[in-house]
């Protein structure tokens, strides 16, 4: 009488792995430097990716009627030229640790779906959000 | 008084290994007198670590900026309520906490006196102080919440403003009461296995424990949820942050876990299952904890402390390792007193659940640890966001409220088709009904649709239950309505306890279905006299205004809000207002979200980037 718990093991095992393998392939972002995303950019044409890079002070243009925010990053050695629809975020100026997630058009500008600027230092303060 | 606090951690560290040393020696030696000083002992650890939580607290309170700790979490500014709080926003604190709710739980188990666990308890103590002796530790010479600055500061460094919210009191509070709670279960069945007791005694005597540590945790997530839909202002309230995930994985397990415990009391079956689940929920406890305390995924929580995660990956490892080959000796005991008897019962319906919500917690799990794992294979650090999540979690959730509907229909041991037939047809007909009449009304959003399908189907089956032993109840008694649904209610607060938890669960996944689905989002740049239309509102932009808050700068506006109704009319529905406050002591300025809530949707308004020379930018979001 073992078999009709094995079989349900079975069943709801397989349907994760598979939402799992499913969900891996279609949404994990590779976390690249600039420098090797320049180097694969041929592999990487419409891959969830990753990157992070310190922003370059005078690249920022920023079109507040449009939300449309146009910057460079680097990793002191490359720099990748970004582009993202949406909201300027806070501290977003040259310098700051900034990591974006997206993916690389074509002609080689990253289009980012998301922006993140890392915490300035007195936010290792940060680090306590919440406790627990 | 720090050498106050510092002396109660030492001479905790002491007494917890006395204790473990007692107890030990009662079960070689069985000298009752051993037993009674190993008790005394517990109350004492209790008495030295409420002696550091008070002194921790004063210094606190005083602001003595001396203590790393103070200078670190609070500053001169920071209100009285927020002080007190400090005690949980570092890490010493927190260790301090955690191990000082264990001690409180060891010592009511300590002092309260039963039959039926009377040859657990010297086994269940040594099991819980075993783990109080791994946070004295960590508290003497790890993280030691009394050491010292080199040189006294003027000020410390306050609190961050994110916080300062009393969310801060609720929700990290309930948080480790749950952690904390999860350790009891824990230890009595490692007592039961140590006895090679097999019967289903340490389920029934830990069952409250589990429940109150399942209910403290629910708490602690859902005000945490809370928390961040206020205070974070990104308009969600769930991001799949990794310690978000490291507080639902016990929850997960522990949830299967006092389903499967059901099936043992009843039916005998299930041994190995439920210890493997009591360890599985118990050391993903101290993994949350871990997670948090190590900084070993960066996350809105993380924290940076090397040396603490290796202390516990020691701790975790060894844990995990004892309690297995336990259960592995054990094993020939744990021997099932029956079979499953069919493949159409309530035993197997609750296995299905218990599968279906330990996938889900290995699909959380494996996500989290991701970017480890990935890191240490290939060197790139491959993280999976919320889409990942999403996708795979959104129908293995949907797979579990169904099961959720269809558990309480079936008959234990075996039921058959007419059975099913009989208590499927109607809840089957009420969801069909609720998902045409959602199409009829222009919902054409397949996962909504399912989603609220599914939850129909549950509150049907609740209803209909409740409905059927009613009639059978007034048939019987012959009471009148009032007094049968009461009496009913109450002479089987488990099951129907059960039942409400079923319809909490219910409204969540609506509200959380209708808040992924139908939430609208508008971005825009006004100028003052411009107005933003979202959904069947408009608010109207007149102007930022500053004010000075203590040390802080507020930047906020006050919006209109206009709402037009089906019939063509404009009603008033008063003024938001939505806020950036500027810290004296940190760069980025915190948001206070505009929040105008109903029971149907709410409208949630941020100020993105309020300036004052140019036009400025909104976001907001309307939630179904």
């Amino acid at each position: 009488m073992r078999n009709p718990r094995l079989l349900a093991a079975l069943v709801v095992g397989s349907a994760v792995l598979y939402l799992m393998a499913m969900g891996f392939t279609r949404t994990a972002p590779y976390y690249l430097t600039v420098s090797e995303i320049q180097v694969r950019a041929g592999s990487l044409q419409d891959k969830p990716l990753r990157v992070a890079g310190v922003l370059v002070g005078d690249s920022i243009q920023w079109d507040v009627q449009n939300f449309f925010l146009r910057f460079a990053i680097t990793d002191g050695q490359e720099t990748l030229t970004a582009e993202y629809r949406g909201v300027r975020p806070d501290n977003f100026e040259g310098g700051k640790q900034v990591i974006v997630e997206g993916r690389l058009r074509p002609d080689g500008v990253f289009v980012a779906n998301q922006v993140m600027v890392q915490c300035p230092s007195r936010y290792e303060a940060e680090k306590d959000g919440g406790g627990l | 008084m720090v050498e106050l606090g510092k002396v109660s951690t030492l001479a905790a560290l002491a007494v917890v290994f006395y204790a473990i040393g007692a107890f030990v020696g009662f079960i070689r030696l069985r000298d009752a007198r051993l037993f009674e000083s190993g008790r005394r002992a517990v109350v004492w650890l209790f008495v030295l670590l409420t002696v550091a939580i008070v002194v921790l607290v004063y210094l606190l309170l005083a602001g003595d900026f001396s203590v790393r700790y103070v200078a670190n979490y609070t500053d001169r500014a920071l209100p009285t309520a927020y002080r007190l709080s400090a005690l949980w926003a570092g890490n010493e604190g927190s260790l301090l906490l955690w191990v000082w709710i264990l001690v409180l739980m060891a010592t009511l188990l300590a002092v309260t006196r039963r039959q039926d666990d009377a040859d657990m308890m010297p086994y269940v103590l040594a099991v819980l102080m075993g783990i109080a002796s791994f946070f004295a530790f960590l508290l003497v010479f790890v993280a030691d919440p009394f050491a010292r600055l080199p040189e006294p500061l003027a000020d410390g460094y306050g609190l961050n403003p994110l916080l300062q919210n009393p969310g801060m009191w609720l929700h990290p509070t309930t948080q480790y009461i749950g952690y904390v709670g999860f350790a009891v279960p824990f230890a009595y069945a490692m007592a039961a296995l140590l006895l090679k007791r097999a019967d289903a005694t340490w389920l029934k005597v830990t069952r409250r424990w589990t429940l109150f540590a399942w209910l403290f945790l629910s708490i602690g997530m859902i005000y945490g949820a809370q928390w961040a839909y206020v205070e974070l202002g990104w308009g969600g309230y769930w991001a799949w942050d990794p310690v978000e995930n490291a507080s639902l994985l016990p929850w997960l397990t522990g949830t299967a876990f006092f389903h499967s415990a059901i099936i043992q009391e009843r039916r005998g079956m299930l041994k190995v299952w439920n210890v493997l689940l009591v360890i599985l929920t118990f050391i993903l406890t101290i993994f949350g904890t871990f997670l948090v305390r190590s900084g070993i995924l960066k996350s809105v929580h993380a924290f940076s402390d090397g040396t603490l995660g290796l202390y516990f990956t020691i701790f975790i490892g060894t844990a995990l390792a004892a309690s297995l080959w336990l259960s592995y000796d054990r094993m020939p005991t744990l021997r099932e007193e029956r079979h499953l008897e069919s493949v159409v019962s309530k035993e197997s319906s609750f296995l299905v659940n218990n599968l279906v919500l330990l996938g889900m917690a290995f699909a959380v799990f494996w996500g989290t640890i991701f970017p480890i794992v990935s890191e240490a294979a290939t060197g790139a650090r491959v993280t999976v966001g919320p889409p990942f999540f999403n996708q795979v979690i959104v129908p293995i959730g949907l797979a579990l409220v169904l099961v959720m509907g269809i558990c309480p229909l079936i008959a234990w041991r075996r039921a058959s088709l007419d059975n099913i037939r009989h208590h499927f047809v109607h809840p089957a007909a009420a969801s069909a009904v609720f998902a045409a009449v959602g199409v009829a009304l222009g919902m054409k959003d397949w996962r909504a649709l399912v989603s609220f399908a599914v939850s129909a189907f549950v509150v049907a089956t609740i209803v209909l239950e409740v409905a059927r032993a009613l009639r059978v109840r007034r048939r019987s008694t012959g009471e009148g309505w009032g007094v049968a649904l009461v009496r009913l209610l109450t002479r089987n607060r488990r099951r129907y306890g059960g039942y409400l938890v079923h319809i909490a669960v219910v409204m969540m996944v609506v509200g959380i279905t209708g808040s992924a689905v139908f939430k609208q989002e508008v971005e825009k740049s006004v100028r003052p006299g411009e107005t933003i239309a979202i959904g069947h509102y408009e608010l109207a932009f007149e102007g930022l205004r500053t004010r000075q808050d203590g040390d802080r700068v507020v930047v906020y506006a006050d919006l209109p809000v206009i709402r037009r109704e089906d019939d063509g009319t404009r009603r008033n529905l008063g003024v938001l207002r939505t806020e950036k406050v500027f810290h004296p002591k940190s760069e980025q300025p915190t948001t206070e979200v505009g929040i105008l809530g109903s029971l149907r949707e709410d409208l949630y308004v941020i100020a993105a980037r309020p300036s004052r020379c140019g036009p400025t930018s909104w976001r907001g979001c309307a939630t179904a």
